[in-house]
């Protein structure tokens, strides 16, 4: 069995085990629809650039409690099932594509609900469904190493976020400059730049993630 | 006292020592403070109250020429300079003709023996229409060739730049203290890769307490650049991408001093805090190399759009005496405090 294989095999588990559950999707929805709502009732109406900075603050919140559970299970007694039979590189590679695609669904989710309340402004949807898609891997891979770093101690909901909020401010930053841009707020003809020190980042984080994951996860 | 071992503390006060005094005690270019007023229009007569910065315009004898540089070889030389005292002249342009329409701004030029040529650049040419102005045609001073008299007064001395004059001397204190704290953070770099290697709890504290040191440094960075803000730019905080950048690596590395007090267990602290040390020096090398230098970002520091930090003429050779030797100093004084702070450190492990 190589090891595209077992990270699938890793990721259909997580899968399954959620579906059962239907715990992690369920809160992410309650969140997004009350959150929303909130947001509903103090403006009443939006423009573009609140649109989008409403939309980017719901969805980092979101995905931060939606990661924060990633490794929760891993500090339990299968822990030790998990060290002893699997590649830690694999390991993390299965929960970031996990929980890529739960931010996926809370992008989804949220602009949906958003869109329901409030007329989306979003007019190049290529470039803003990109932009999204961007982000949420960036937001994964960070709060896949922040989750796994803050598994290990003590209060790990706020070192959870205290260590992921400024790590993906550059990402979140480049991300709202790419969307204010599909929705012609802003004429900026460095997009491409902006793509490529986006995915530079992002590559970086990965490599760096994968690389330091082993020396989380022995304890 | 054992001198192969304190080497560095003596080097770094006696640097330190010999960069306050450099820095605050090394005159500035003798230079042009103010015009009054700053526009000049052409068909009528132009007087022009000039208030110099360290000149001797009174000890040079009578010998100062005011011009007005149009282009690189073409000017206009004043009539009836008046010295009024060592830092105030007084001169007068008339100018019975229409400036080039391709010449928004002229560079005024003040030139005396004893300190050489001063510069001040913008100064704005506006056409009037005024008919009155007429009678000056045939009598106004003509647009001549420059001659070739203008020289910089010799002597080590820091340039004179509009907008910053005296705060000119911080560029030894804020821009330092960043490259030293970059040199600080490479360090705690290097003993967290040595922490993830081989777990030793002497390696652990020297990662904290130089990464401490360095959040130290790039507090320091931002309140030395808001204060030059102030004087520069007239406010304390702007829009500036690199004030933005540099906000969130402090924040990065403030997280990790957060995830350090969070976890007890000690062994368990110094591998998370070193893998998060070293994601953390990563994710800051776009902040401060890449996005900064990004061509079409704006930003009120100089060299912009290309190298962030400094562009070859923005640092003079006078400067440069002063600013490496600071950032020598800064790094081995963290290098001094950073090292005291692993003894306390490593004492109160041991009383445990």
């Amino acid at each position: 069995m190589n090891s595209v294989n077992r990270v699938f095999l890793l990721l259909k588990k997580d899968i399954t085990l959620e579906f059962r559950s239907l715990y992690a999707v369920g809160s992410i929805l309650l969140y997004v629809i009350t959150t929303v709502f909130i947001v509903y009732k103090a403006f009443n109406t939006l423009e573009p650039r609140t649109w989008n900075s409403m939309f980017w603050i719901l969805f980092i919140f979101g995905s931060m409690n939606a990661t924060l559970r990633s490794f929760s299970k891993m500090s339990s007694e299968n822990s030790l099932f998990n060290y002893s039979y699997l590649d830690p590189s694999e390991f993390v590679i299965s929960k970031i594509i996990f929980n890529l695609l739960f931010l996926l669904l809370i992008a989804v989710l949220t602009f949906g609900v958003m869109s329901v309340f409030f007329p989306h402004p979003v007019q190049d949807f290529k470039l803003f469904c990109s932009g999204a898609f961007m982000a949420s891997l960036g937001v994964s891979i960070i709060c896949s190493f922040s989750s796994a770093a803050a598994t290990q101690g003590a209060s790990n909901a706020a070192i959870m976020s205290v260590m992921s909020l400024p790590l993906t401010l550059p990402i979140l930053q480049i991300v709202i400059k790419i969307s204010l841009q599909s929705m012609n707020q802003m004429n900026d003809s460095t997009i491409s730049t902006d793509y490529m020190i986006l995915g530079g980042i992002i590559l970086l984080m990965l490599g760096f993630t994968i690389l330091l994951f082993p020396y989380l996860w022995k304890s | 006292m054992n001198l192969k071992k304190h080497w560095y503390k003596i080097a770094a006060v006696l640097i330190l020592l010999y960069v306050l005094v450099a820095g605050l005690l090394v005159p500035l270019k003798p230079g042009i403070y103010s015009t009054d007023p700053p526009i000049l229009r052409s068909y009528s007569v132009n007087k022009i109250a000039i208030e110099g910065y360290n000149t001797n315009y009174a000890q040079a004898d009578g010998n100062v020429e005011v011009w007005l540089k149009l282009d690189s070889i073409q000017g206009i030389k004043a009539e009836n300079v008046t010295v009024i005292d060592d830092n105030h002249l007084e001169a007068t342009f008339p100018i019975g003709y229409s400036f080039p329409e391709d010449r928004p701004t002229g560079t005024l030029l003040v030139h005396s023996a004893k300190d050489g040529t001063a510069v001040l650049p913008n100064r704005k040419l506006i056409n009037s229409t005024d008919s009155k102005g007429q009678s000056l045609i045939g009598r106004s001073t003509p647009i001549v060739a420059l001659p070739d008299i203008f020289f910089t007064k010799p002597g080590w001395q820091f340039p004179f730049r509009p907008f910053l004059h005296e705060t000119i001397r911080n560029t030894f204190f804020h821009v330092a203290i960043w490259m030293a704290m970059f040199f600080l953070a490479t360090v705690s770099l290097v003993y967290s890769l040595l922490e993830l290697r081989n777990h030793n709890y002497l390696t652990d504290i020297k990662a904290a307490s130089f990464t401490s040191i360095t959040i130290l440094y790039g507090l320091i960075g931002i309140a030395t650049g808001s204060l030059w803000a102030k004087t520069a730019w007239g406010v304390f905080w702007t829009a500036d991408i690199k004030l933005n950048m540099a906000t969130v690596a402090i924040l990065i590395y403030l997280a990790y001093l957060i995830l350090r007090s969070a976890i007890q267990d000690q062994d368990q602290r110094a591998r998370v805090s070193a893998a998060y040390n070293v994601f953390a020096y990563v994710a800051m090398i776009p902040l401060i190399f890449v996005i900064p230098r990004l061509p079409d970002t704006d930003s009120l520091h100089p060299g912009n759009g290309g190298n962030p930090a400094l562009g070859g003429e923005d640092l003079d050779n006078a400067l440069r005496y002063v600013f490496y030797p600071s950032i020598i100093g800064l790094i081995l004084l963290g290098i001094w405090i950073s090292n005291l702070r692993i003894r306390v450190e490593s004492l109160l492990n041991k009383e445990r």
